[in-house]
């Protein structure tokens, strides 16, 4: 950039009118040519590149492994099941082309039909998968830029975040009150501060919501469910449907596959960042052992249950939030415990 | 119905000393609206009725000042400007110089050139869960007492003996650029008799001559200047024209005795009459009875001038340091009864004209220059912040290519101009060593026109208007 040996002079230069972008908050500031009037406006460096820089020993990051024995096994089993499905198709498709030739095209009407549909599916978690990743790398960046102070970083994620959460409906009016903190100077890091306290806080309070909601309702599921097994099951699916609501928030991929694959990242970080230490057992025992123990042993288990659940949504939650929390206290476990111990109280005695 | 109490407190007490009346309004305090007096005070053209204005427009239309905590937090309810509390004082004139920015073509506001009050009311609701429960909703009053910082300048003065006063005068008068300026000043000076009998029209006309010295010293473009003293010679008010303000240094020797009845035993009793009737009364009425004070300085300016002006602003800080260092002055501490201002920010203005990656620069420049002169005579006493603002941004920023080096610069368009350039102003420099080091010319700091964008129920743009209201007043709305 500058070299401070050797400054230039100060130096005014002319601009043509019409490059002089509309000055009401412009949402672009373009880049002129530099070798025809050697000024550019402000522009922040947009398009994102990839995973370069991170390193593969992010937590956080899905790991990629190179094929395994038990892969090649798996793999080729399973292509001799396709084999064999896609052999017995024929030949049923044959004898039913033999049978009447409207009845054969009928099924391999199906059968193409099915077979594309399936694809699709199969494209769209490809598409979603690498959405989440892509989601994971950009909070890894902007994590590594607010250790570093590295500002064009911080600028380049800021205008990622923005331009991923732009088309929100229910955002607008947080976005705009954003906007209008933009004709002020402010520098990388105050930004990213202020769009954390303008527009993600209040995702936030409605991520916060729906952690409550499903805590809630997988504890009182698990209390009235007759067995164990389906206790797991009902949490299970309480959460996927959590993991899906506040990736839908925060403007991540949704489906029931990410989901999974959400769920995977969320419970490797839950066991690595030590969350189920011993600390919070002890929490699980005074709320499992107190009131609702009292109550009865099976809400007790629901407490825990809600509780877990509780704790996969809050994982989510630091997993999925497009920065992390700075400005904005982050949700606590505590808090949540309390808040679904109240709620099972007032459900449970009918207040 | 807590401003009536406090009259009716006030004409209860009117015999009482000031300092009793304080007392009942700190004693009542819990029970009533509060009320902070913020003094807001700017050495020469340091951007200051701009940076008020834009501070009200910020306040009252919410959504500007994101890091100023109760607006941010979204703990204000509403702010409005109310009946201010000394009903002698003239208002600022905030819809005057609101209109003259918000105008087709925006013009940028006078400067004014007296003290003038204007009280803002802020409600709000308490960040705190017991206080928010114990009082709902707060209020708190903002008193901004907008006054020059020329009459803090004058503070030194009551120390100083009218000899004293006038060799420093004129010693300071022997380097340029100030020599060139003073030419007709000391010229007439000369030419006038001492020992002569006293005659007001050659008084006036010595005081008339000084003072367009120091306006000249003022007005001057190249090198920005920053010490005039006394101040109401520039900022007569009310006073203009009258006896307490016709005086002038004279050339006179150490220890020099004056002939009673002669013009120079005239002028020496009057620069004692300017000290007590008018320094004084000031620090009185006005400067005795501020909370926080808010200092902003033209550094830029400052800096652009080279080694001599930045010497005098330095000289300026250092001065209205010394105001808030009550300790130093045996008159002052007994007028302060031991009260003093609990905050203090120094603001380096005008940052707009700078590229957003230097504004921290110019902050450790202004604060290397404030611990200099703290170093003087330690500086015990307020929490102070230093900060580089601007009232209302003027400019956007731009990069260019100059030299084959990519460069910050900013665009908008300079007064002399009618159209958008980008000016790269140069590297200000980040400590005072590296200020008197600095070349000529390796700064240049252009004026702009004020933007034509702003609305009257918009709030304006800024740089770290909220960071210094923040600092300012930001703990009493916890």
């Amino acid at each position: 950039m500058t070299d401070p040996t050797n400054p230039p002079r100060p130096t005014r230069i002319a601009l043509d009118q019409k490059s002089h972008p509309d000055s009401r908050p412009s949402p672009k500031p373009s880049r002129l040519d530099a070798s025809s009037t050697k000024v550019a406006m402000q522009a922040i460096e947009e398009g994102f590149n990839g995973a370069a820089s991170v390193s593969d020993a992010d937590v956080l990051l899905p790991r990629r492994r190179g094929w395994s024995l038990t892969a090649w096994g798996l793999g080729l089993l399973a292509s001799f099941l396709v084999l064999v499905v896609g052999a017995d198709a024929v030949l049923k498709l044959r004898g039913l082309f033999g049978a009447t030739p409207w009845l054969g095209w009928a099924g391999l009407g199906l059968l193409v039909a099915g077979l594309s549909l399936l694809l699709l599916m199969i494209g769209r978690e490809w598409w979603l998968a690498r959405m989440l990743h892509r989601h994971q790398t950009a909070r890894h960046q902007i994590d590594l830029s607010l250790e570093t102070g590295d500002t064009r970083a911080m600028a380049r994620g800021l205008h990622q975040i923005e331009r991923r959460l732009a088309h929100r409906a229910d955002l607008a009016h947080a976005q705009e009150s954003f906007a209008l903190t933009q004709q002020n100077a402010y520098t990388e890091a105050e930004q990213l501060a202020l769009y954390e306290q303008i527009v993600l806080q209040g995702l936030d309070q409605r991520a916060v919501r729906a952690i409550r909601a499903a805590s809630v309702s997988s504890a009182w599921l698990t209390a009235i469910s007759p067995f164990a097994v389906l206790d797991v099951s009902l949490s299970l699916w309480r959460s996927l449907k959590l993991l899906r609501e506040i990736s839908a928030l925060y403007g991540g991929p949704q489906s029931a596959f990410s989901s999974l694959r959400l769920l995977r990242l969320v419970f490797r970080n839950l066991f690595i960042a030590g969350s189920l230490g011993a600390g919070d057992s002890l929490l699980q025992n005074i709320l499992g052992g107190g009131l609702a123990g009292k109550i009865s042993a099976k809400l007790s288990e629901g407490t825990i249950n809600g509780l877990m659940t509780a704790r996969v949504g809050l994982a989510a939650m630091t997993l999925l939030r497009p920065l992390p929390f700075q400005v904005v206290p982050a949700p606590t476990l505590t808090q949540l415990a309390t808040d679904l111990a109240n709620d099972l109280r007032t459900k449970a005695l009918g207040a | 119905m807590s401003h009536d109490v406090r009259r009716t407190a006030e004409k209860m007490f009117a015999g009482l000393s000031d300092r009793t009346a304080d007392l009942v309004e700190g004693l009542a305090a819990p029970f009533s609206e509060r009320v902070v007096r913020v003094g807001v005070t700017g050495l020469a053209r340091a951007g200051k009725t701009v940076a008020l204005t834009a501070l009200i427009q910020n306040l009252l239309h919410q959504g500007g000042m994101p890091l100023f905590s109760v607006m941010g937090g979204g703990r204000l309810i509403g702010a409005q400007l109310s009946e201010q509390p000394d009903l002698t004082l003239p208002r600022f004139a905030f819809e005057d110089h609101r209109d003259a920015l918000i105008a087709d073509p925006p013009r940028w506001p006078e400067s004014t050139a007296s003290v003038s009050q204007l009280r803002l009311s802020l409600r709000y609701r308490s960040a705190g869960w017991l206080r928010r429960t114990v009082s709902g909703e707060s209020v708190l009053h903002i008193d901004l007492i907008d006054y020059p910082g020329e009459w803090l300048l004058d503070l030194p003065l009551m120390d100083l003996s009218f000899t004293d006063w006038s060799l420093q005068v004129f010693a300071a008068a022997e380097t340029e650029p100030r020599k060139t300026l003073a030419r007709d000043w000391r010229a007439l000076t000369e030419a006038t008799d001492l020992n002569a009998p006293m005659d007001p029209r050659s008084a006036q006309r010595l005081q008339q001559s000084y003072a367009d010295y120091l306006r000249a010293c003022r007005d001057n473009q190249r090198v920005k200047l920053s010490l005039h003293q006394p101040g109401r010679f520039l900022m007569p008010g009310d006073l203009a024209g009258s006896p307490a303000l016709t005086f002038a240094p004279l050339p006179l020797r150490p220890g020099q005795a004056l002939k009673r009845g002669s013009l120079a035993a005239v002028m020496a009793k009057r620069f004692e009459d300017y000290k007590h009737l008018v320094v004084w009364r000031f620090f009185k009425e006005h400067f005795a009875r501020i909370d926080r004070q808010l200092v902003l300085v033209d550094l830029l300016g400052a800096a652009e001038g080279g080694a001599v002006a930045a010497g005098e602003l330095q000289e300026g800080v250092a001065g209205v340091l010394q105001a808030f260092r009550p300790g130093q002055n045996r008159w002052l501490s007994a007028l302060l009864h031991g009260r003093r201002v609990e905050r203090i920010v120094f603001a380096a203005t005008k940052a707009d004209h700078l590229p957003t990656a230097q504004h921290d620069t110019l902050t450790r420049l202004l604060a290397s220059m404030l611990k200099e002169a703290q170093n003087r005579a330690a500086f015990a006493g307020a929490d102070t912040s230093v900060l580089a603002l601007a009232g209302l941004r003027a400019t956007r920023p731009a990069t260019a290519t100059l030299d084959g080096q990519t460069v910050d610069c900013v665009s908008g368009v300079p007064l002399d101009s009618d159209r958008v350039e980008a000016v790269f102003p140069g590297h200000v420099p980040s400590d005072l060593s590296q200020l008197r080091a600095l070349l000529p010319g390796a700064l240049e700091i252009l004026p702009f026109r004020a933007p034509d964008t702003l609305q009257e129920d918009r709030p304006f743009p800024h740089i770290k208007l909220d960071r210094a209201l923040e600092a300012l007043v930001g703990d009493l709305l916890k």
